[in-house]
């Protein structure tokens, strides 16, 4: 497993940097982020056009915007903020497109070790949203993990906000029975 | 943090093949830990991110259009001509603030008395008479000498500057003569004003631009300047011979300039 | 060795003064320096080699071009690149939109293949990060840096560059070096300058101009052979020396002929190019 040598600036440093016009800054930024934020957008959206569009109004959005990263939280975390709710935007612009990528059959075999350890990542949890109707585990995905408001969860899954207001209450009952 | 993603999982992430909490806590986990950002960016497509990139660049690195690029490029000009005329020195803000700032003052003062009016009628003419001095020349360009090594034609960079500038202090003169209520004193100012941008121009194939618009503007200024010491009527400089005269002038200037077999080969980009 | 430029017998006049009178000279592919003092003649060279100035008499060929011809000249221009001595910017003008406007000069064609060349060009002098600073807001070595991308644009198969070391400090200077070191590879680059170490560490000719003529043509090797044998220290000032001066050491070094039985030691470029100086004026008097 490689680790980021020490040498190389944080993210914070090179988001400083942009902010002050370095456009080399920006190019070492996009090699860094936009490889995720490609892939994650895209499990959000099937149009890649749209999403391609997206991860470039976003980089082009860090650039003139730098400054006013406020420096708490994790630049990854700043970067994902403005590139869904562009999709968000996007999406309302041709609402007949937004389409949310189908999860597939998992082909690979993951390995029971590997299932205990994501299973770190949210605990018992894991276990519990993976058990959740694909509706409400869409929902929960993208108000907990994706951060967006239920009016912008709306908009990305293409349901209207109270339909996405009653899936979370119905989610969280669910879960709650669950973990009980 | 005490676990990461393997080289495996990642490429399985990103080809679709993992997906609900799984997929989710690598989503969380990646906003989080920059060596697995490291581990998913070769998986990531390529091609799409390098086409993006030079999207991004694009945008970020094109200079934005000032406001007479865009105004030129609606007329019909090639957004590469107008930027070369966009960057005459008297096109600047400051050069137009200063010519609307002493024109109004010489309005106000046209408003205020007869002695007033005459005091227009001086300015108005040398106005873009200055702004034509001020558009191309080695005084005022910082960059005349390594323009003059360029391919471009430096005689059509000339015209075109002068055109621009010229068309700009036309129209706010103009404007601010409309102010007037001496509808004579509106207007006398034009045909002296054509003269002496047509003659500069007109010299500008021998002589530096600014040289040569400094020069004409010298010699109006010495001309009023002599009939008001000797106590004659300037506004007699203004009157219909003399503007007769003034059309003639910028007449031949402006025939012999257009016609000049010389003149239409410098002024044609070669290709 | 092709010869990319050829000038025989120029000549040019201003007012009272002869700046050139029959100068010769062929230059190829590689560095050549033009050296000599203040008002020897070279921007008046160098600016009659960049087509911005025409010579009262002589012949000028670059590659294959004759300048004197507007067809020709303009397709030379083409093929050119100059640095003129104190390069001016326009003000609020950012890096970038500098060296595209000096693009559009230059008629690179097509809006993107331009910005691509833009690109390139300022990452070659290495001012990718400041590219969207204002030019006039940068130190006077990367102004410097951005007018030579600007000369850079269309890989110019000639450069002519007036005094580009000029008032830098020792730092700046020797990044200048090294790009102009590499873009003297497989192009003519011809440069001014007035200091002997410039010629020493980037030149493969070296040309003296002295008063509007041409002292010598040749490597650098050989300009410091030109004071061979003639070189020698003393505790003091020899008045047998031609010219000397005091070493950082004490010691004074002194350039002429020297009297029989002291010790020569090897002579610098700098002591071949004084030397030859030296002689014109000894004439002169």
């Amino acid at each position: 497993m490689s680790t980021v040598p020490s040498t190389e600036p944080a993210d914070a440093a090179l988001l400083r940097q942009v902010a002050d016009g370095d456009r080399r800054a920006l190019e070492q930024l996009y090699a860094r982020h936009a490889g995720w934020l490609l892939v994650r957008l895209g499990r959000r959206c099937a149009d890649p056009g749209l999403v391609d569009e997206v991860v470039q109004d976003t980089f082009v959005a860090v650039w003139r915007s730098a400054g006013r990263y406020s420096g708490r939280g994790e630049v990854a975390a700043w970067i994902w903020g403005i590139g869904v709710r562009r999709l968000v935007d996007g999406l309302r612009r041709m609402p007949r497109a937004s389409v949310v990528a189908e999860p597939q059959e998992a082909t690979t075999e993951i390995s029971a070790e590997e299932r205990v350890l994501l299973g770190v990542e949210y605990g018992d949890l894991a276990g519990a949203i993976d058990r959740l109707s694909p509706e409400l585990r869409a929902v929960v995905e993208s108000t907990v993990l994706d951060g967006l408001t239920t009016a912008e969860a709306g908009r990305l899954l293409g349901i209207p906000q109270g339909t996405v207001k009653s899936r979370m209450k119905r989610a969280r009952e669910v879960l709650r029975e669950e973990l009980a | 943090m005490s676990w990461h993603i393997s080289e495996r999982l990642a490429v399985a992430y990103v080809d679709g093949a993992v997906d609900g909490a799984r997929a989710a806590s690598i989503e969380a986990h990646v906003l989080n830990c920059a060596a697995c950002r490291g581990l998913l960016a070769p998986a990531a497509p390529t091609d799409r991110l390098a086409a993006i990139w030079a999207e991004v660049e694009e945008e970020v690195d094109a200079p934005r259009p000032t406001w007479i690029e865009r105004l030129l490029c609606r007329c019909g000009m090639s957004a590469e001509d107008a930027r070369l005329l966009a960057a005459a020195p008297s096109l600047q803000l400051s050069w137009l603030a200063s010519l609307v700032a002493v024109l109004a003052f010489a309005v106000a003062a046209a408003q205020s008395s007869e002695r007033g009016a005459l005091a227009f009628l001086v300015l108005a003419p040398l106005a873009p008479v200055v702004a034509v001095a001020g558009a191309y020349g080695r005084g005022v360009d910082p960059t005349y000498e390594v323009t003059r090594s360029t391919p471009y034609p430096a005689y059509r960079l000339l015209i075109l500057r002068v055109t621009a500038v010229v068309v700009v202090a036309l129209l706010v003169t103009s404007v601010l003569a409309l102010l007037i209520t001496d509808s004579w004193v509106a207007v006398a100012w034009l045909l002296p004003c054509l003269a002496m941008v047509s003659l500069a121009l007109f010299l500008s194939r021998w002589i530096d631009l600014t040289v040569a618009a400094v020069g004409v503007g010298s010699v109006y200024v010495v001309v009023v300047g002599a009939t008001f010491a000797t106590d004659a009527q300037v506004r007699d400089l203004y009157q219909p011979t003399m503007q007769l005269l003034a059309a003639a002038v910028a007449t031949a200037c402006t025939l012999l300039i257009v016609a000049s077999p010389h003149n239409r080969t410098a002024f044609r980009r070669i290709p | 060795m092709t010869t990319a430029v050829s000038v025989e017998n120029i000549r040019k006049r201003f007012a009272r003064t002869q700046a050139l009178d029959g100068v010769t000279l062929r230059l190829g592919d590689g560095v050549t320096g033009l050296l000599g003092p203040n008002g020897a003649g070279k921007t008046t060279m160098l600016r009659i080699l960049a087509t911005v100035l025409a010579p009262d008499d002589g012949r000028v060929r670059m590659l294959g071009l004759d300048p004197a011809d507007p067809r020709e000249r303009t397709e030379l221009r083409r093929q050119l690149g100059y640095l003129p001595q104190d390069p001016g910017f326009q003000r609020g003008f950012s890096v970038f939109a500098f060296v595209d406007y000096m693009a559009i000069l230059k008629e690179i064609t097509g809006t993107r293949r331009r910005h691509e060349e833009v690109r390139r060009v300022i990452e070659a002098v290495d001012l990718t990060s400041v590219s969207g600073k204002r030019v006039r807001a940068l130190s006077g070595g990367m102004r410097r840096r951005v007018a030579l991308a600007a000369a850079l644009l269309g890989d110019p198969a000639v450069l002519v560059l007036d005094e580009p070391t000029a008032g830098l400090d020792p730092e700046q200077r020797l990044r200048f070096r090294e790009l102009v070191s590499q873009a003297g590879e497989g192009r003519a680059v011809l440069l001014s300058t007035h200091q002997t170490e410039d010629v020493a560490a980037l030149c493969r000719d070296v040309v003296v101009l002295n008063e509007g003529r041409v002292l010598f043509q040749g490597t650098p090797t050989q300009l410091a052979e030109h004071a061979q044998g003639r070189v020698w220290f003393a505790g003091e000032r020899d008045p047998r020396a031609q010219i000397a001066w005091r070493t950082g050491e004490g010691l004074h070094r002194n350039l002429g002929a020297a009297p029989d039985g002291v010790e020569t030691v090897a002579p610098t470029l700098e002591d071949g190019y004084l030397l030859l100086l030296g002689t014109r004026i000894e004439e002169a008097a």
